[in-house]
């Protein structure tokens, strides 16, 4: 596929690195010539300098032969400018991030982006918000983000050295009940991934993924994770959109204190919030984290703009006591330092969140949808069974998949079955499969 | 660098050598030529392929280039396929000396066209045919062909790319380096064709004869059959078809590309394009009634020959049909300036390219003005765009550079040459890939008069040339080969 890419900052660059790996030929617009060579540098991809909603630049960059159009600059009406002129040109997929909520409110339709050709507007804090709150609604797990409104949940956690699973196969293990209402569907081992088997010994330091509903997953880890419990207050820092966004959320569920220095900005933030309590104060300073409340329940989220701001807000949480702590990098590059030295229990990006977000899309424009797993080199492919397919009525066990997928599970009429061997597919049957990135065209051969 | 990433790709190159190797032994069997002749050429292709074979085995792995590691891969490339390419000289008996086997090869690869060899129709077919081969592979680049076959390299590719296309910006036609690669490579092999199909039909030469005709003025090389050059057919036809063809190939390819995807008139958009055509119409009406003033020959037979050697000594293809070390002074100079010039970045030509001259015209006006009006402020431009300030010091650099090369070497040849201006001459034949220079290595002479040391040393400046000084010369900094 020719895609165009406008803006070459974090979010434009880790997408084009993503696009390189999976052989599409990419052209990277953007106005400003230094971040295009640092683009250049490290990817196969055409550049062209100038301002992507310029109509020439986009003749230039070929637009009109393009299939796709990614605007990713901190511009949001550039974004949307590209998109509509890419649109005008014939271009097949338009895909915009937009920051200013106000574009997405889908209560009036009548400026719906949609309707203008915009086949995906993406806003990245919205992204990554609900990424953190998927996070704290599941303590222990490193990923959690749910699938199909809510009805599947995706979850990993670690095995840790009081975890019942330790050294055990599934059938091993005394709570039974527990296994078989989930479905492990992969495991990481030192970096590898372990398709798992029934006879699959669970070691200390796994990453385990699960697949299951909601509350079923939920028991999972109050039983896997006994030393985990839930979190009786989440501190936020920083009432950017991020941080207001979270606060919206998560009020509801558990006790919120946000902290922001800015007098006006917490005004606004007391403004759109109920429950939570808003704190004018200095996140960076101990009497601030005091006033908060911070105790041994805590979760500590850092979400300002000033990245080694945040990764030290996390640190001296962690030494007042918080047991959880998240912070945000936008710097792509820190990511892997901070995550080696364990300095935060978990990272978030806006950046990778968008990148995710538009790759999920791209994926969904073959198999019906598809997620991707962070910590996990593997994708989650959803297919529905087509009325007289060869796979209608055929039992799970006689499907012969590769061995580095595997079949996570089925929703009938908007029910979660488990997928057992026995189990008999019929039409419009949503399957979830679970796959190393080399099966995805071979589970694509099987199912469509 | 990478060395063991570096070995690896050039076992891929040796291995394409190899394979072309082989198939001149079935132009030579063709032909009915003798076993031996054969045999040379596939004992030739077998030892680069069973080497190849044995070094991509010892150096596999994963391939992550830097671009430190595109220079080192390029340099040793070409040394490599010089190494192997000599193989079949040798073996066949043609040339006797290691050394002028390896200046035949390298003048082959470099497209630069000067020979040690002096009678060339006793040359059996399937050396002709490799020898030939060897200018159309380093025409447009050998590596440059790999970056094209090969689907592994994914930024690598680029990194090649930029250390073997000559020019000082690269142009890039496509997102992807491999396609960008493939194309350039699919323009220069459909324009051979053609070229080599109007030879045979309208120029009356036979397959063999215009197909490596065709090899050596695409890829602006200048290896004939003949000894007496192309002159040897003596055919108005002949000579117009090749000027078209050593015009095309001294143009940057891109714009071919653009051209035949319907966009011709990006030809006279383009600064560097204007100043190469006007620049060949001037110089052939000058050199035309400069050599007609002189000799009793008719003029349109001055014209014919002055319009021929104009474009074979700009685009750097060395082809002769008149011995133009006869001719006035001011003519015999004005080639040696033209030398200098080669064809346009991004063809298959040498010297130091049109743009890079024409800029560095622009810039000296620019310094003029500047100084008559200190606080003027004069941006440089390119057909409307402007230059990077970049550019413009990369460009002045390669200018002090060559001018030195050209004068320590020329220092160095007085010691293998006859006299003055053959040392010279020699020098910026080899370094600027066109190949005749003048006196003794003259359009009517050959470079086997000189001593095999003296043919090394120019083996050298041929492969500076063709790789633009940087890609070689970066490989003698002590910080290069530091991890």
């Amino acid at each position: 596929m020719r895609i165009v890419i406008i803006g070459a900052g974090n979010a434009g660059r880790q997408l084009a690195m993503r696009l390189c790996e999976e052989k599409h030929s990419v052209v990277m617009v953007d106005a400003n010539p230094q971040a295009l060579a640092q683009a250049e540098a490290g990817l196969d991809i055409l550049t062209i300098c100038g301002q992507g909603s310029n109509p020439a630049i986009l003749e230039q960059a070929q637009a009109d032969k393009s299939d796709l159009l990614i605007a990713v600059t901190d511009n949001d009406e550039v974004n949307i400018l590209s998109c509509l002129l890419g649109h005008a040109a014939g271009v097949k997929g338009k895909i915009a991030r937009v920051t200013n909520p106000d574009f997405l409110r889908n209560g009036s339709s009548r400026y719906d982006l949609k309707k203008m050709g915009i086949d995906l507007v993406i806003n990245q804090k919205h992204e990554c918000a609900r990424e953190v709150f998927n996070m704290l609604q599941m303590p222990g797990a490193i990923e959690a983000f749910d699938l199909i409104a809510g009805k599947v949940m995706v979850a990993g956690c670690s095995i840790n050295a009081v975890s019942p699973l330790l050294d055990r196969t599934p059938a091993e293990c005394d709570r039974l009940d527990l296994i078989q209402s989930v479905r492990v569907i992969a495991i990481r081992r030192d970096n590898e991934l372990v398709v798992p088997h029934g006879n699959t010994v669970f070691k200390q330091n796994d990453l385990v993924y699960l697949v299951g509903q909601r509350a079923d997953i939920s028991n999972f880890f109050k039983w896997v994770c006994p030393d985990i419990e839930p979190f009786e207050k989440v501190i936020i820092a920083g009432g950017g959109d991020l941080g207001l966004m979270l606060a919206k959320f998560i009020e509801n569920e558990v006790d919120t204190v946000l902290l922001e220095q800015n007098e006006s900005r917490a005004k606004y933030c007391s403004a759109e919030l109920d429950k939570t309590l808003i704190l004018r104060a200095d996140a960076l300073t101990e009497s601030a984290l005091e006033e908060s409340g911070l105790h041994d329940k805590t979760a500590f989220v850092a979400l300002t703009g000033d990245d080694e701001g945040n990764i030290m807000n996390c640190l001296m949480a962690q030494k007042k006591g918080a047991s959880f702590t998240a912070t945000q990098i936008a710097r792509t590059d820190f990511i892997p330092v901070v995550e080696q030295l364990y300095l935060v229990n978990r990272v978030v990006s806006p950046y990778i969140s968008t990148t995710n977000a538009i790759l999920h899309w791209l994926r969904s424009k073959k198999v019906r949808a598809a997620s991707l797993l962070h910590n996990l080199p593997g994708e989650l492919l959803d297919v529905i069974i087509a009325p007289n397919h060869k796979m209608d009525g055929r039992c799970i066990k006689e499907i012969k998949i590769p061995s580095t997928a595997i079949i996570a599970t089925v929703m009938r009429d908007g029910e979660v079955v488990t997928a057992t061997g026995d189990l008999q597919l019929q039409a419009d049957d949503r399957v979830l499969i679970f796959c190393h990135p080399d099966a995805v065209k071979k589970i694509e051969s099987i199912f469509l | 660098m990478n060395k063991r990433a570096v070995f690896h790709l050039v076992s891929y190159m040796t291995l394409v050598i190899g394979v072309a190797i082989i198939g001149c032994a079935g132009i030579s069997y063709l032909y009915d030529e003798p076993v031996d002749v054969q045999m040379s050429l596939i004992y030739s292709g077998i030892i680069a392929i069973g080497f190849a074979s044995v070094m991509g085995f010892l150096t596999r792995g994963d391939i992550n280039l830097s671009r430190r590691d595109g220079f080192g891969i390029v340099t040793f490339g070409w040394i490599f396929a010089t190494l192997f390419g000599s193989l079949p000289y040798i073996f066949s008996g043609v040339i006797a000396h290691p050394v002028s086997a390896m200046f035949e090869t390298m003048s082959g690869f470099t497209t630069t066209g000067a020979s040690v060899l002096g009678d060339l129709e006793t040359i059996p077919r399937g050396i002709h045919f490799w020898r030939a081969l060897t200018h159309w592979f380093g025409g447009m680049g050998v590596l440059v062909l790999c970056v094209a076959i090969l689907p592994f390299l994914g930024v690598g590719g680029m990194q090649i790319y930029r250390a073997e296309m000559p020019g000082p910006s690269k142009d890039r036609l496509t997102p992807r380096i491999a396609t960008t690669a493939k194309l350039l490579w699919a323009v220069y092999a459909l324009l051979t064709v053609v070229e080599a199909v109007l030879l045979k039909f309208a120029g009356g030469m036979d397959w063999f004869d215009s197909f490596c005709h065709a090899f050596g003025t695409m890829a602006t090389g200048g290896f004939s059959t003949r000894s007496a050059s192309v002159g040897a057919f003596d055919s108005a036809i002949v000579d117009s078809i090749i000027i078209v063809f050593m015009f095309l190939a001294g143009v940057n390819f891109s714009l071919h590309y653009y051209a035949l995807t319907g966009k011709p008139q990006r030809y006279f958009k383009d600064p560097e394009f204007r100043f190469y055509f006007i620049f060949i119409i001037c110089a052939t009406i000058f050199v035309t009634f400069n050599v007609w003033a002189d000799s009793a020959l008719a003029f349109t037979r001055c014209f014919r020959d002055s319009a021929f050697t104009v474009v074979s000594i700009l685009t750097t293809t060395g082809f002769a049909t008149a011995d133009f070390d006869q001719w006035p002074d001011a003519s015999r100079l004005l080639l040696v300036v033209m030398m200098f010039m080669g064809g346009c970045a991004g063809s298959t030509g040498g010297g130091m390219k049109i743009v890079r001259v024409f800029i560095m015209f622009k810039k000296m006006v620019r310094e003029l003005k500047l100084f008559m009006r200190p606080s003027a402020v004069i941006q440089m431009k390119l057909g409307g765009k402007p230059v990077e300030q970049e550019i413009i010091s990369h460009i002045s650099a390669f200018f002090a550079i060559f001018v030195l090369i050209v004068a320590l070497g020329s220092f160095i040849m007085t010691f293998f040459t006859p006299d003055i201006v053959t040392a010279v001459t020699s020098v910026i034949a080899t370094l600027g890939n066109i190949g005749p220079g003048l006196n003794a290595v003259g359009a009517s002479q050959n470079y086997g008069g000189i001593s095999p040391t003296g043919q090394g040393i120019l083996t050298f400046f041929m492969l500076l040339g063709r790789l633009e000084l940087y890609t070689v010369l970066i490989l003698f900094l002590p910080s290069f080969w530091k991890k």
